[in-house]
């Protein structure tokens, strides 16, 4: 990897800039919520069904070794970090929609806005420290390494690249997504959510 | 080939330039969508299109497809993911606090009037 790099980090920092902007739109955002279809039946009580969240907590697991799979075939095969950033988050998206927000805002505690941005400034600065070296920006250095049980094994300069590019889109992802399920909860995006009689 | 991919481009850019002009949020962002479908498929036939073309180097392949125009479109794809995306909540936004879709907004105004 080298200038081709340019571009997505073009792409990571956009998809960051835009889902902090997202976020601002929806803080304090407030939408009218009906209580029933346009006919007048009431929403379904059963908000989630027992089928979907039984599948989708077997599904992480085999869905976070398929974007660790992706990730480490990105190097020299089609795919890497940002298409394995996007199967985790889909994988993390379908959780919420599964359990709730209340269930999975219980478990992953973790906020999104310093992961996405955590995320460029790897990337980042992965493509700086090859200066450091005399070597053009985003140039990636690479060497085979033995591990014990493993056997030889690749590493590139380009994989720490690939995991900003991967925090970047699971954080982006999570931070438009999540915070759109928000909106009708308590979760609220909001600077007045400690305040606010629920 | 050429004809259809020409078609099918004018189709869809013609489409999302007509929603893009309608009086409510949801066909706006439905026609910036669509017509960046077709600016992607734009760019991406600006190599030229290839047929039976191999897209990965591999081993015994003669034959590929111009690589510039697919790393191109893929930049813009995601680009335009994130745009689609900021103009769906900008839509919702405006919907959440004018109260209205209207995208020239005459009732958002006469609220604004008598509230000064």
């Amino acid at each position: 990897m080298d200038f081709r790099g340019f571009d997505t980090l073009g792409e990571i920092t956009v998809l960051c800039i835009a889902a902090i902007g997202i976020y601002k739109l929806l803080n304090r955002l407030r939408l009218f919520m009906p209580s029933s279809d346009s006919e007048g039946r009431p929403w379904s009580k059963d908000l989630h069904p027992m089928l979907l969240a039984t599948v989708s907590q077997t599904l992480l697991p085999l869905a976070l070794l398929v974007s660790v799979f992706i990730f480490l075939r990105g190097h020299n095969e089609p795919g890497g970090g940002f298409i394995a950033g996007l199967v985790t988050a889909v994988a993390l998206i379908l959780l919420y929609i599964a359990r709730g927000v209340d269930w999975a805002q219980q478990r992953l505690t973790f906020q999104y806005q310093p992961i996405a941005v955590t995320g460029v400034v790897i990337a980042a600065l992965t493509g700086l420290g090859s200066w450091l070296f005399g070597h053009n920006f985003l140039t990636s250095a690479f060497g085979h390494f033995a591990i014990p049980y493993i056997g030889e094994v690749e590493l590139a300069t380009a994989m720490l690249f690939d995991l900003g590019v991967y925090l970047t889109v699971v954080g982006a992802t999570l931070m438009i997504l999540a915070n759109l399920g928000k909106l009708t909860t308590r979760h609220r995006p909001s600077k007045e959510n400690d305040k606010e009689t629920v | 080939m050429e004809a259809l991919f020409a078609t099918v481009t004018g189709f869809l850019a013609a489409s999302g330039l007509y929603l893009a002009l309608r009086g409510r949020t949801f066909p706006v962002v439905v026609g910036l969508t669509l017509l960046s479908y077709a600016v992607n498929l734009f760019l991406f036939s600006t190599g030229g299109l290839t047929t039976d073309g191999a897209a990965v180097i591999q081993d015994g392949k003669t034959h590929y497809a111009d690589p510039l125009p697919q790393a191109l479109v893929l930049t813009a794809i995601v680009i335009g993911f994130a745009m689609t995306a900021f103009s769906v909540i900008l839509a919702m936004r405006v919907r959440g606090d004018q109260g209205s879709d209207q995208v020239n907004d005459q009732r958002g105004d006469e609220a604004r009037e008598e509230k000064s």
